[in-house]
């Protein structure tokens, strides 16, 4: 079996894997790729023409990292990140490497993060020289609540300048307002928290 | 007095014994001399290799006496001053004026009707004589201690000039106070000391401007900015800093703040060759406000690390960051920020905006904002983005009559405007002249 960036290589990706291994879309190939809870670093290679839907729903203290390597030309990747965190620390990064020409990347996380909980979540867009026509968005938002606490870097790379990246990152309490409005409504604090965390997370 | 290249400990004994300076002092700088001495360049950040640390001149002595009138400085000096247009502006719209070249002020003057309301503006080296207590109080202790990183520790050592400002409780001064930083010497080292303290209620805005001519070897500019907003107080500090293209500025800037105060950094960088500069504000106690807007122009060969920092440490606290960099030739951009909201500070706020343009295929913007956020009823929010100035935009001007050059420029003025509002109408030309001139030609 061979190997890049450091890993071992994989067309195939059960949540047995789960750490260590590098699953490659194939040229021209749609896929989509759930991380099913498991652990660990998980590095995808995408190909010329590809598209990869990235689906993860963080629940659980742990390291969640995931390295995209966009090598193909005219290929798309979107990540959407689930995070729903009450106990202990999970540490999450979503990294994206544009290396060709005409490539799109969006991340997207949402998370809810609850009594001493702590997520650490880096992401970074990074567009390499001489590759034009590049576009990334990444946009993270969190919901705390109690003593919970979160730390973001969320980084823009770009040594080209045919491009187009923007990220956004917030980190808010629970709106009083919108709990008060359900309350109105009949909803009692506990039911109140649990519809606007569904809300939330419905992405 | 000149230094050879390099310091020792030696030299650093000089400089205190030339400035007759008291024992506290000079043992402040041994201190500092000594954990320079054994500390290592830092890890992050662009590269220092080209920086020969051995290869400086830490002291050059301008060889004349400060003085408040322009009629007194010696001609090929004031000559630098006046292409600058300093004393006009002093005679224009100043409250007051220092001018530093190398190593010592060659002038100082403040109007008689600030002086009469007891607001002190000084050079530092005169400070340090006149007002022992207040300086010994605040001079690299609580703000920024010398031990914070290799070239504060290399700042308290070889320290030289700079501006001591101190505003009684209740005074607010309306026209700016000003400080032009002029290192001319090739291989030179400039360390001016800026030590502000607004007392209580006082409102103060102060203005720093720096260059250089272009030597073959490298300079090294390690100032520090130490501000003291106590209750109630506002202080604004203005930079524009367009050292000559071979400089390191390697520059510290930090601010505490106290309850209601307020502290405002206006940065605007584009010289050197390297450039790590992150104003800092700590906001100490309940109602702190700060406000960083920052301009970066990154050119051939350059690299402006440059950024924020803000830590909530009491409730209610609020910060806004606002950072543009503009990119072009090969240089880079990036932004280096951080914010902390620490568990007590209950009800704080954070914004972080910041926006690069690229203007060139081989130019570069990083962004790398790191928040932390341990209070869950405060908030932090960020946005940034990266790109190339908008082809339509460009295409309409064409159609306007507009060359590409001329569009270019217009486009990056608007980008780069909304923090032109917040600068002295002065500045705000000189600042928009020197972006101007450094992409003419694009």
């Amino acid at each position: 079996m061979s190997t890049q960036y450091g890993l071992q290589v994989t067309s195939t990706y059960t949540a047995k894997e789960y750490s260590q291994v590098v699953i490659v879309v194939k040229a021209g190939e749609k896929r989509e790729i759930d991380r099913a809870g498991a652990k660990g670093l998980l590095a995808i290679q995408v190909q010329a023409g590809a598209e990869l839907v990235y689906t993860e729903y963080v629940q659980e203290a742990g390291l969640y990292h995931t390295y995209i390597y966009i090598e193909g030309e005219n290929s798309t990747v979107s990540i959407v990140s689930k995070v729903m965190l009450s106990t202990g620390m999970a540490d999450i990064s979503h990294k994206v490497f544009h290396s060709n020409k005409e490539t799109v990347s969006h991340i997207q996380t949402r998370g809810v993060v609850s009594d001493n909980a702590e997520v650490i979540y880096t992401s970074e867009i990074r567009a390499e020289k001489n590759h034009t026509d590049i576009q990334g968005t990444e946009k993270a938002d969190f919901l705390v609540k109690d003593n919970a606490r979160v730390s973001g870097i969320p980084a823009l790379s770009i040594s080209t300048d045919n491009v187009v990246c923007s990220h956004s990152l917030s980190i808010v309490p629970m709106s009083m307002e919108k709990i008060a409005y359900l309350h109105t409504k009949g909803y009692n604090r506990n039911e109140a928290e649990q519809i606007l965390t569904d809300s939330f997370l419905d992405i | 007095m000149d230094y050879a290249y390099g310091l020792t400990e030696e030299m650093v004994r000089d400089i205190s014994a030339k400035k007759n300076e008291p024992e506290w002092m000079l043992h402040k700088r041994l201190e500092a001399f000594s954990q320079y001495a054994q500390t290592p360049l830092p890890k992050f950040g662009p590269s220092l290799a080209g920086l020969d640390l051995q290869n400086i001149v830490y002291f050059k002595d301008p060889s004349v006496a400060e003085t408040d009138s322009w009629d007194e400085v010696p001609a090929d000096i004031k000559q630098v001053y006046f292409d600058l247009g300093i004393p006009q502006a002093e005679h224009e719209y100043l409250g007051g004026v220092g001018a530093q070249y190398d190593s010592g002020m060659v002038y100082h003057r403040i109007k008689d009707s600030l002086a009469k309301q007891g607001v002190i503006f000084e050079n530092m080296d005169v400070a340090v004589q006149k007002y022992p207590e207040l300086v010994q109080k605040y001079f690299m202790n609580e703000c920024v201690p010398a031990s914070d990183h290799k070239f504060t520790m290399l700042h308290g050592a070889v320290w030289s000039g700079g501006t001591f400002i101190y505003v009684p409780k209740g005074v607010q001064v309306s026209m700016p106070l000003q400080a032009y930083f002029r290192m001319n010497a090739p291989s030179s080292g400039q360390f001016e000391h800026t030590l502000i303290i607004a007392d209580e209620g006082s409102q103060i805005s102060y203005i720093e401007g720096c260059s250089a001519p272009k030597y073959t070897s490298s300079s090294l500019h390690a100032g520090c900015v130490e501000v003291f907003v106590h209750k109630g107080a506002k202080a604004q500090y203005s930079s524009i800093e367009n050292w000559s293209k071979n400089t390191y500025n390697l520059n510290t800037k930090k601010a505490l703040v106290y309850e209601n105060g307020k502290v405002e950094w206006l940065s605007g960088n584009m010289g050197s060759c390297v450039t790590m500069l992150y104003p800092s504000s700590i906001l100490l106690e309940r109602g702190a406000t700060s406000e960083a807007l920052g301009i970066v122009l990154a050119g051939e060969g350059q690299i402006q690390d440059v950024g924020a920092k803000v830590v909530h440490l009491a409730p209610q606290t609020h910060s806004i960051i606002r950072s543009k960099s503009i990119s072009q030739s090969d240089g880079t951009a990036i932004y280096r920020g951080f914010v902390h909201i620490a568990q007590n500070a209950e009800h704080s706020t954070s914004h972080i905006e910041c926006d690069g343009i690229l203007l060139g295929s081989t130019s570069a913007s990083f962004t790398i904002p790191v928040t932390k956020q341990s209070n869950s009823t405060s908030q932090i929010t960020h946005e940034a983005s990266t790109g190339k100035l908008d082809p339509q935009a460009i295409a309409y001007l064409l159609s306007r009559g507009y060359d590409t050059n001329q569009a270019t420029r217009i486009l990056v003025g608007g980008f780069v405007g909304d923090i032109f509002q917040k600068l002295p109408l002065e500045y705000a030309i000189e600042l928009n002249k020197l972006i101007d001139l450094e992409i003419q030609g694009f």
